[in-house]
């Protein structure tokens, strides 16, 4: 029987979502056993509501590991996983993921494949190559296997009724030369492009950095009336104009997003911010040149001034909560 | 300083792709290739560092073709190793990673290696930390910048939790997101001084490397089409959609 291990990422006190779509990946998919594990300082405090989830729950506390330092993260997944025999390793494709999931690879000899959206089988992954303009159905042939599956791609894990047993472990503490000098961190409450059902973008149109508090404001009463995770997403030609920060950025050299919505306000449709959000369920598109690129990969357009429609969704929006 | 920077060729950000009938690979007929734009802030990240503190850059790819490393040494590396391979874009990332480690162990040791967080082509995020799990280096993926303070290197990251300043010891292995800065361009005088660089060939067998497949691309689909939908002429009609076809409000 399978055994899968996964990794719980941990951010802001909590087990983010993703990491929870990827145990609704082994559940649902791989099957067998699954297994857990949480690394990390004051993780201790989340091992009851992390055990409902899974068979077995491996807890490796350590103040040392005040952030998620790649070495001892890795070696002390690497240490599981051997000493389990675990077959597979899943990890969600955050950046934390992406960091972890080749070197854990690397410790144990298997292959390892990122940003996955897909699965045929336990051995053969779907994910998108060549920026998003094709999708590759990998078949993996080593006998162990790691795969960081990308966020939103997959259902969640839900809680089951009995927990798993929680085993308590030693993590290495060696921070591989490693050290934080500073650490701004990001507003609070501010959702990743990735992580969220509706990205709100926008782009050169906006004209400058102050006409982002109006797509905030539409995140705002988008986040109110839909009850879904809302997202501020930019085009590269307004992060370049400095109105915003890369973060924010989608396509080739910025995030790659499927969201269940995606609106493109004063976003041209330039073939690389496609790359990046062209397998959205729905794009909508508001911008005043009808011939705009983005009108072609759009399920629904708006032609017009922004400086307008925008306004006017905010507006109606906010009827529709009252009601 | 002793700085190697791994780098790729991939298609054209701005090509248009399609995709082979049977779905075994891409048509590569008219296709304009260039450096992965990772790599490109991962050589210009280098050259500044060479600036800053003096030291030797080298340059490696895994190729069939020597474009993307003379344009490197036109930027400013010194010295260029490219691994003859014609079906390098097939190669899985667990056997380049291996190519990559052999080739570090003879020519290295160095300081401190760079490379794209992600190559565009296949979408892998898995160099870096293949090669710091099989060349024991210390390693940090995702930087924005990097500079030495003193004898410290000091690096940026941008995360889900904000941006990050750490610092790593070397010998170590950083990945590139976009940098903080843009890449230079090679200018004519580059160009010609880098027809004298050295720019070595080397073979497989002779790095004692065989490659059994770590996987196999069984075929390539492309994205679900988006058809290029419906004009709306209104927010209400807009409204009306949110709710009754999209069913989000
Ligand atoms: C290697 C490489 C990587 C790249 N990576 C990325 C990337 O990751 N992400 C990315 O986005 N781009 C990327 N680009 C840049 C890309 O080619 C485009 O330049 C960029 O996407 C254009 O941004 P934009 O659509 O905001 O601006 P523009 O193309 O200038 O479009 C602005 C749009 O706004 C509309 N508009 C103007 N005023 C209004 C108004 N008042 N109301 C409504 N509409 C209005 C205009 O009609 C126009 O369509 C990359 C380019 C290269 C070469
Ligand atoms: N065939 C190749 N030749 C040279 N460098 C490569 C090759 N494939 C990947 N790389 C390098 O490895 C980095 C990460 O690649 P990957 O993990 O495959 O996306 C890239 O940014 C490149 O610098």
């Amino acid at each position: 029987m399978a055994k899968t291990l996964v990794f719980l990422e941990v951010l802001d006190g909590e087990v983010r979502s993703a990491s929870l779509e990827a145990v609704g990946v082994a559940r649902n998919i791989i099957g067998g056993e699954v297994y857990g594990i949480l690394i990390g300082s004051g993780v201790s405090s989340l091992k009851d509501d992390a055990a409902r989830y899974v068979d077995k729950l491996f807890v490796a506390e350590s103040d040392a590991l005040d952030y998620p330092y790649p070495l001892p993260f890795a070696r002390t997944i690497a240490g599981v996983i051997e000493k389990e025999g675990v077959d597979y390793f899943l990890i969600s494709s955050t950046v934390v993921g992406r960091e972890i999931a080749p070197l854990v690879a690397g410790l144990v000899d298997a292959i390892s494949v990122e940003e996955v959206t897909g699965m045929e089988d336990a051995e053969v992954v779907i994910k998108p190559v060549v920026s998003n303009k094709a999708f590759a159905h990998i078949k993996l042939l080593k006998e162990k296997k790691v795969v960081a599956v990308k966020p939103k791609a997959f259902a969640p894990a839900q809680a089951g009724d009995s927990s798993g047993e929680i085993v308590e472990i030693t993590p290495d503490t060696d921070r591989g030369g490693l050290s934080v000098k500073h650490i701004k961190e990001k507003e609070k409450g501010e959702i990743d492009v990735t992580e969220a059902d509706i990205v709100v973008s926008g782009g050169r149109g906006l004209g400058g950095p102050e006409k982002f508090q109006l797509l905030r404001e539409l995140i705002d009463v988008l986040t109110q009336v839909t009850g879904l995770k809302v997202a501020l997403g930019a085009s590269r030609a307004a992060v370049d104009a400095g109105w915003i920060d890369h973060s924010h950025q989608v396509g080739q050299t910025g995030k790659t997003v499927s969201p269940q919505i995606y609106f493109a306000i004063g976003i041209s449709g330039a073939i690389q911010h496609l790359a990046g959000m062209r397998t959205s369920k729905y794009i909508i598109a508001i911008n005043k040149d009808p011939e705009a690129p983005i009108f072609k990969v759009a399920d629904y357009g708006i032609v017009g001034d922004l400086n307008q429609v925008v306004p006017e969704l905010i507006e109606k929006l906010k009827q529709i909560k009252k009601s | 300083m002793r700085i190697l920077t791994i780098i790729k060729r991939v298609p054209d950000t701005a090509a248009n792709i399609r995709i082979l009938e049977d779905g075994s690979g891409i048509d590569k007929t008219n296709l304009n290739y260039v450096t992965n734009p990772y790599d490109e802030y991962a050589l210009e990240t280098a050259l500044r560092l060479k600036e800053a503190k003096g030291g030797q850059l080298e340059v490696l790819a895994v190729s069939d073709n020597q474009d993307i490393l003379r344009n490197a040494l036109a930027v400013g590396a010194d010295k260029a190793y490219m691994v003859e391979y014609a079906d390098y874009d097939k190669l899985d990332p667990y056997n380049l990673s291996r190519i990559y480690a052999e080739v570090i162990k003879q020519k290295g040791p160095y300081d401190l290696i760079l490379t794209g967080k992600v190559t565009i082509d296949d979408n892998s995020y898995a160099i870096g930390g293949y090669l710091a799990a099989f060349l024991g280096l210390n390693y940090v993926s995702h930087i924005v910048s990097a500079a030495l303070e003193g004898d410290e290197l000091v690096v940026e990251k941008e995360t889900d939790r904000g941006s990050e300043t750490l610092s790593i010891s070397m010998p170590a292995i950083l990945t590139h997101e976009r940098g903080k800065y843009e890449p230079r361009l090679p200018n004519l005088r580059g160009i010609m001084q880098a027809k004298r660089k050295p720019l070595d060939v080397l073979k497989l067998e002779d790095l004692g490397i065989t490659v059994t497949p770590a996987y196999e691309i069984v075929k390539l689909t492309p994205p679900p089409k988006k058809e290029g939908g419906r004009i709306l002429e209104s927010v209400d009609e807009l409204v009306e959609v949110l709710k009754n076809e999209i069913k989000v409000i």
